[in-house]
């Protein structure tokens, strides 16, 4: 292992690689930081910059948007309570108050020191799990990949989206648009229509920034412009205190973030989600939560960048993205050929390893970034959308024409633009569907190939023991939601009984 | 939170959307049924996964678009996030108070709201609501019609390419948002746009030698 790292370390550390990776975290926070920008739209309107470059120096500054946007959307959250990543919604809970306190520039920086900490510890975990992962997954047959797709498909399915039934709807037609072109296992052209475009199948990052970049856009410009921003700072040191205080839940949201993000399919959403709730019981000011306690803010924190950090290791050792931003990383894999999964740690140890390396350089330059500067990162928020979108569409449309050289990949975009309007306006979840679309070929050719295991018997699958658990974990997640929802309700309502008999009212039992 | 009638328009886009993907997703379905379910010893065959999943497809989409005739708005408070969350946040601090607590606010989308100090906090840019009138003084339906003028505008400029060249058109349609739509004045609309394409040259063309077409009169090769 000491040799894999050293090797990363130095691939990472090449002059070209450490610039790529300043870029792509620098280029991260900003995204962050951007209301409207998230890290799915960054990595896909840039991923056409770095076709030109090393897959490797590529795949850094990619990675490096991603967890560089994780920091940037703290800073909104805190300032202005405006998340600019779902997985920063719980940090407006505390941080936000301790802004209005003009305890922003503490917040900030516990949050800038969490996320470090928590990357730190993530990515010692993922260095140390993802190998020993990848050779157990070398054992994975067709049969175990069928289920763990699905597993996949049911966890994106049950977190990402509010409602289950339009997740699962999204996913399917994810999965619809995959098998357009030709066929995987017998070579038939599937709903071409004579077309010579389609018969290569609807390409994936045109797709992505149409939907996340196009479709963005044009909700916006529906949606209206918000006042400008003004966020003011008073103090912008930490006390010793608050960071004895934030010790305990940076340690407990890392590891937490981390169990969370290894599921494919869940994101650092849930796992922020569940940072706060577990500190505000066992913390002992856990009754201060909501009003500003420092512990609020470190701990999601810390989850949410430890799950970005995690996710990489379904991502890296089976191919399958655990969330949104992931599935258009895993869409840059696949452009420049190369196929995430078990064999990729034997195959591309420079690759993987300088990749993981440049994890640990790139969260040092974000601290140094994100201390001192977060006050000039937030001027950002002054920037009217009414300049920014022209560019973004700009930037979008002349980077999808420069990934085929084809306006074919223009007209893509601006078709799933619309769809992605449609999609925003009306509710239905994206993660779905992406992660349909990225997993459908996939998903065929081990159908296929499972068909031709069982000599055409599907059921195949359920003689082997590690898929059947797989799949039981993945009908479980279904259920889960109604289950929780149904106890969590009864103790609700039971409590309250005993807390107050007068008080409960049906209002109680129909929340949930 | 919205008026009826923003309601309803949003319920007429619903019913639209699934009765689309309802037609997709039977389209899909006769399609793959000619493509052959199985090959020979039963083998999944190319038509096997776009049957079912585009009869699935078909049965959901179907299934809302009819709930959504009947004027059944969807519940959007059944994830596994939504309920952990809802435990998490809104966790009682004991006695009666979780009689007071919100319902959890959804971590995810547009849609969600959640402050601390109980009043709405609108997420991710969304600035005013839906019916407001926001800080330009543009109601809804100017903002409307500035939708479709851009989506019209981003159409005819990829129809403009052949003749302009990409940099070309993509500079009208850069000057057209900025000096039509956003209402700034010409002369800030025109340095700003030559400004962007620039930078774009600049990458994409000087950085990464993509060729660009240049159309008919030569635009930025």
């Amino acid at each position: 292992m000491l040799d894999n790292l050293v090797l990363g370390f130095s691939t990472a550390l090449s002059f070209e690689n450490l610039l790529w990776c300043f870029v792509g975290v620098l280029v991260g926070t900003v995204i962050g930081v951007l209301p409207g920008l998230g890290s799915t739209t960054g990595v896909a309107v840039l991923l056409p910059l770095t076709l030109s470059l090393e897959p490797v120096t590529g795949l850094i500054m990619l990675a490096g948007i991603y967890y560089g946007s994780q920091y940037g959307g703290t800073i909104t959250s805190v300032l202005i309570s405006t998340p600019g990543e779902a997985s920063s919604v719980v940090t407006t809970l505390d941080g936000y108050q301790m802004a209005r306190q003009g305890r922003a520039g503490a917040a900030l920086s516990i949050a800038a020191i969490g996320s470090f900490v928590a990357a730190i510890i993530s990515l010692a975990l993922l260095v140390a799990l993802a190998p020993p992962f990848a050779e157990f997954a070398l054992d994975f047959g067709p049969p175990e990949m069928l289920a763990v797709m699905v597993l996949g498909l049911a966890t994106i399915v049950s977190f990402a989206g509010d409602n289950r039934r339009l997740g699962l709807l999204m996913a399917l037609v994810g999965l619809l648009i995959a098998t357009v072109g030709v066929d995987p296992g017998s070579g038939t052209s599937r709903f071409t229509f004579g077309s010579i475009y389609l018969l290569s199948g609807i390409p994936f990052v045109e797709v992505m920034i149409g939907l996340f970049a196009v479709g963005e856009v044009l909700y916006q410009i529906r949606q209206g412009a918000a006042a400008p921003i003004r966020a003011g700072f008073r103090e912008l040191m930490i006390s010793r205190a608050d960071l004895r205080r934030s010790g305990g839940p940076i340690l407990r949201g890392s590891f937490l973030g981390f169990v969370f993000g290894i599921l494919p399919g869940a994101g650092s959403t849930l796992a922020s989600f569940m940072a706060y709730g577990i500190e505000k019981r066992v913390s002992k000011r856990g009754k201060e939560f909501g009003t500003g306690a420092i512990e609020g803010v470190a701990a999601p924190e810390a989850a949410n960048n430890a799950a970005a950090n995690a996710n990489f290791v379904p991502t890296l050792t089976l191919g399958i993205p655990g969330g949104a931003t992931t599935a258009v990383l895993l869409g840059a894999f696949m452009i420049y050929g190369i196929q995430p999964g078990p064999l990729l740690f034997d195959e591309q140890p420079d690759l993987v390893w300088g990749l993981l390396a440049s994890f640990f350089i790139g969260n040092v330059i974000l601290l140094f970034l994100n201390l001192p500067l977060a006050p000039v990162f937030a001027q950002l928020l002054r920037v009217p959308y009414g300049y920014m979108y022209p560019l973004i569409l700009l930037t979008s449309l002349v980077g999808a024409y420069s990934i085929t050289n084809g306006m074919y990949s223009v007209w893509v975009v601006l078709v799933f633009g619309v769809i992605g309007y449609f999609m925003k306006r009306l509710d239905l979840p994206m993660a779905p569907l992406v992660l349909g679309l990225v997993l459908g070929p996939l998903f065929e050719k081990a159908l296929v190939q499972t068909s031709a295991i069982g000599d055409g018997n599907l059921l195949v699958v359920f003689t082997r023991p590690l898929a059947l658990v797989v799949l039981a974990i993945a009908v479980l997640q279904l259920a889960a939601p109604s289950i929780m929802a149904r106890l969590l309700r009864r103790r609700a309502t039971t409590r309250s009984r005993r807390s107050d008999p007068a008080d409960s009212t049906p209002e109680g039992s129909t929340r949930g | 939170m919205t008026a009826p009638a923003a309601r309803r328009g949003i319920a007429v886009e619903q019913a639209v959307v699934y009765g689309l993907l309802t037609a997709l997703g039977l389209g899909a379905l006769v399609m793959a049924l000619d493509y052959g379910l199985f090959l020979e010893e039963s083998r999944v065959g190319p038509g096997l996964v776009p049957a079912v999943v585009g009869g699935l497809t078909a049965l959901i989409a179907g299934w809302e678009l009819i709930a959504t005739l009947r004027g059944h708005r969807t519940p959007h408070d059944q994830g596994l996030a939504e309920v952990v969350a809802a435990a998490a946040v809104d966790a009682p601090r004991g006695g009666a108070s979780s009689q007071s607590a919100a319902p959890g606010g959804p971590p995810s989308g547009s849609s969600g709201s959640m402050s601390p100090d109980g009043g709405p906090v609108q997420i991710l840019g969304s600035g005013p609501g839906p019916d407001d009138v926001d800080i330009f003084g543009r109601t809804p339906e100017d903002r409307s019609r500035q939708l479709w003028t851009v989506s019209a505008a981003l159409v005819v400029a990829a129809l403009l390419v052949p003749l302009l060249g990409l940099l070309g058109s993509l500079f009208v349609l850069s000057v057209f948002v900025s000096a039509v739509v956003e209402r700034r004045g010409w002369v800030p609309s025109l340095v700003v746009s030559f400004l962007a394409v620039a930078a774009v040259y600049g990458v994409f063309v000087g950085f990464l030698g993509v060729p660009l077409p240049t159309g008919l009169i030569g635009i930025g090769g």
